[in-house]
């Protein structure tokens, strides 16, 4: 034996060691039991996490999760400022994100205006989804005073009941039709919370007809309002009546610049009902969420979720000047133009505070209301404009069936291969083995991501590795018959064979490399397994079987 | 030693205006269904077509019937349901058209929140939510010609700077026929059109490529050794005969493996499987009859002293 070929010998024992580790963490992981993860989940968390992170990356398909696109709003932006807010959105994203506690999120900019989040093994994907795609503009505003908002009611009220009402049903008919869904989507929105008239109309300007109420009161009648609280209380079922007649132009005209009209984040329950709660704000943001340092959830005296916030030094000064200079009056926090709560201001504050969040609020809404303050808010709003959820039973569903098809797939090759060249067949089978082998450590090693249709990726190359090897089989086959030694077939079979080999490999790679570039999440997957196996390909195909056939150096007869 | 084939001296070229004229009609079934697909009246998946798709299966019997009207009552009354037949029973596919400028995940929250109040006392499980805006479907349509079309220049440019511009020229056409042909039977047996298509389309013209290479490199060859003699068409044919052992046996094995996929890897890419097993087969016959008829035709009209 040469030299060359000891040393040959050697790597390729290296090399399957190599394998073997690298793709152990993931034979443990998988072989792990539910039972067998929360178990260690509870004694040695680092370590779970630890093999997670080692073993192979599964794709959404196969695993279940979220991928969401989201796309920058740039309606608001100046022209050079664009690409920049990407950058930053992408950074909060990917801030609220890591908070959130997912394994392995994959964030990343799409085209100029686009942000792809893919977050595997996801269940809550409502909570992602709203965690993520909030713009969470907190603002500190203060109240108008109730005098001038009772004026200010008065003055809608006597507006409105002068007012034509008709012309104010045919407007709410002619933007219902105008905004068709989202006419709609206010009488699904009611049905959903099951407090839904008997008639199946539902249309709001039926509704107005149908109460006419106190003609007194046209508007006011629909706000309740209790002694010690600054805000009004709208029943839920009345809340777009109420959004219907602020949209009134003649209404709008009303309202002094300074201040605007503004809805609670959440209906609280009162009494039995639900109630949204309706505030007159003062426009002017006495101070904004860009001062807070860090925000955390905490359960208040009363067992009530609450955040707990702290400011810089500025934005400590600012607050307590503001504080200090509207003691007893409310200060409401808003956020995204929702006001979370507004606490009345008992004495100067300096740098810190806290966020009430009312009763129907969950520890949950806290945490998140704290990510997103401390991640920051969004320069621009953000859509979701692609939304892909698996469910994690089809995510195991596939892989079983995957991983099932492919075996039995792969079996058959290696039977036939052994079958039809017989001890030359048993060698290439072998070859095809060491090439899946390699293939998988490889990924593994590199963190690619096995997706569905990269396992097909997988049984394409072990196709690929099938063909070199026949090319290579027929090759010596046909030399045989021309006469030449064994010795002589078999290397004019491996030199002929070669180039087609490369050829075909080298074009295969090209279709790989666009399905890399145009693809997305499964599609990159399989690009990815196909090009890996195709180098791979060229090594164990090629080089391990001529090793193997060059270890006698004359033949008498050849099994092939 | 075990032998499909012995010598065999099958007279591909002669046939070639047969194959020509039956490639000519599926070429042509092929450009109808790329037209229909541009057209949207092709069965788009939500890929390219945008709209809203959730999968999923109930715990209990329900009728299509009831599931529509439920659907109807809340709005949702231009949604296609299909009933699948899945190894789960009481499997659906509901789609959605999007066609407002409505947040994508408010339409599969409403869809899932509907059936949740519709059907109480049955339980949704959900399998799938696939939302595409609008926009994002035209996108994804210009990205999937985008990458046919800098596929198709790859491989002509490699195959010319590997063989020769004709080889090239053939080679293309031959892929660009494979391709056009398993689209017009997709569309014939009328497959969804999802960007898993696309990329087994794209693939099996990687893989197609690989056999004609194979060829051409036998071809090469041969032309090496009968340059003085022989004429061209006839090098041609043998070349194609010399290898078509191996062109048997290695589509014969691939086939099996995707096969297996085909029938036991799961409905998320049973229909990529089938394009693919198509696909090999179509290129094999592309292999065989047309890239190479491109070639002796091409060199009939236009002779040249082969290198």
């Amino acid at each position: 034996m040469k030299k060359s070929q000891l040393y040959l010998i050697l790597l390729i024992s290296v090399l399957i060691i190599a394998s073997l580790w690298a793709l152990y963490p993931s034979f443990k992981w998988w072989g792990m039991s539910e039972a067998e993860k929360q178990a260690l989940r509870s004694t040695e968390p680092q370590e779970l996490i630890n093999l997670e992170r080692k073993s192979m990356k599964l794709g959404l398909d196969l695993q279940g999760g979220m991928h969401v696109v989201l796309q920058v709003d740039k309606s608001k932006l100046k022209e050079g400022e664009m690409s920049d807010a990407v950058d930053r959105a992408l950074e909060i994203i990917r801030n609220r994100v890591d908070q959130f506690g997912v394994a392995e999120p994959l964030i990343h900019k799409s085209g100029g205006d686009r942000i792809v989040v893919e977050l595997p093994g996801l269940q809550d994907v409502e909570r992602a989804q709203s965690l993520i795609g909030q713009t969470a503009q907190l603002e500190f505003k203060l109240l108008e005073t109730s005098d001038n908002t009772n004026s200010i009611l008065k003055r809608i009220d006597q507006v409105l009941s002068k007012a034509d009402t008709s012309s104010i049903k045919e407007e709410g008919k002619a933007a219902e039709k105008k905004e068709g869904e989202q006419g709609k989507e206010e009488k699904g929105a009611k049905d959903l919370f099951g407090e839904s008239k008997t008639d199946s109309a539902g249309d709001t300007t039926a509704l107005l007809e149908e109460e006419e109420g106190d003609r007194e009161r046209p508007f006011t009648q629909y706000l309740e309002s209790y002694e010690r609280s600054y805000s009004y209380m709208v029943l839920v079922d009345e809340k777009p009546k109420v959004e219907l007649l602020l949209n009134q132009p003649q209404v709008k005209a009303l309202i002094p610049d300074d201040v605007e009209f503004a809805w609670s984040t959440r209906a609280e329950t009162f009494q039995n009902q639900k109630f949204w709660g309706l505030y007159l704000l003062k426009k002017r943001v006495e101070l904004s969420g860009k001062y807070l340092v860090d925000a955390k959830p905490r359960y208040d005296q009363f067992r009530k979720p609450e955040v707990n916030f702290t400011l810089t030094k500025e934005g400590g000064r600012i607050f307590a000047r503001v504080t200090g200079a509207n003691i007893d009056k409310p200060l409401a926090i808003t956020l995204d133009g929702r006001v979370e709560s507004a606490p009345i201001i008992r004495s100067k504050i300096r740098d810190t505070g806290v966020i009430e969040m009312g009763g129907v609020a969950t520890i949950e809404d806290a945490t998140d209301l704290s990510i997103v303050l401390r991640a920051g808010a969004l320069p621009a709003p953000v859509k979701i404009i692609e939304n892909r959820v698996i469910g994690p039973s089809l995510g195991q569903d596939s892989i079983r069936k995957g991983t099932t098809a492919a075996l039995v797939g792969f079996g058959l090759v290696l039977l036939f291969l052994a079958v039809y060249y017989r001890l030359s067949g048993i060698i290439a089978d072998l070859s095809i083995l060491l090439n899946c082998l390699f293939l998988m450590a490889a990924m593994a090693a590199l963190r690619a991501t096995l997706t569905l249709p990269g396992i097909a990726g997988i049984i394409l190359t072990v196709g690929m590795s099938d063909d070199a090897c026949v090319l290579i089989f027929e090759r010596i086959r046909e030399e045989m018959k021309t006469g030449k030694t064994i010795r002589a077939a078999i290397d004019a079979g491996y030199k002929r064979a070669l180039l087609a080999i490369i050829d075909s490999h080298v074009t295969t790679l090209i279709t790989a490399a666009v399905l890399f570039q145009f693809g997305t999440g499964p599609v990159k997957g399989f690009a990815v397994s196909l090009s890996l196996g195709v180098f791979i390909n060229l090594f164990t195909s090629v080089v391990i079987t001529r090793l193997v056939f060059d270890i006698r150096k004359e033949y008498r007869t050849l099994s092939i | 030693m075990l032998q499909i084939l012995e010598k065999t001296n099958i007279n591909f070229i002669g046939k070639r205006h047969y194959a020509l004229a039956v490639s000519g009609v599926l070429v042509l079934l092929g450009i109808v269904a790329f037209v229909s697909i541009f057209l949207g009246k092709a069965n788009l998946g939500i890929d390219f077509a945008g709209g809203t798709m959730v999968e999923g299966y109930f715990e209990k019997q329900v009728s299509i019937g009831d599931l529509r009207s439920a659907l109807s009552r809340n709005r949702f009354d231009d949604a296609s349901i299909q009933s699948l037949a899945r190894e789960k029973p009481n499997y659906f596919t509901i789609r959605v058209k999007t066609t407002t400028d409505e947040e994508v995940t408010k339409i599969s929250k409403d869809i899932l929140s509907v059936l949740a109040k519709e059907f109480s006392d049955n339980k949704f499980t959900m399998d799938s939510v696939d939302g595409i805006g609008p926009a994002v479907g035209k996108t994804l349509q210009k990205q999937a010609r985008m990458a046919v079309l800098i596929a198709a220049l790859g491989i002509l440019i490699y195959i010319w700077i590997r063989f020769d511009f004709r080889f090239g020229v053939a080679a293309t056409i031959a892929t660009f026929h494979d391709v056009l042909v398993v689209l017009g039977i997709l569309f014939l047996l009328h497959r969804e059109m999802t960007l898993l298509i696309i990329t087994a389309l794209l693939t099996l013209g990687g893989y197609s490529l690989t056999d004609k290479v194979v060829v051409y490199d036998r071809v090469r060859e041969n032309l090496k050794l009968f340059r003085k003699k022989g004429d061209f068409a006839t090098t041609i044919n043998t070349s194609i005969n010399e290898v078509l052992s191996r062109t048997i046996i290695t589509v014969f094995t691939t086939f099996m493996a995707v096969f297996a996929i085909f029938i036991a890897g799961g409905e998320v890419i049973h229909d990529f499987a089938l394009a693919l097993l198509i696909g090999m087969i179509v290129g094999t016959y592309s292999s065989w009859f047309i890239a190479s008829s491109i070639i002796v035709e091409w060199e009939k009209r236009a002779p040249k002293r082969f290198k």
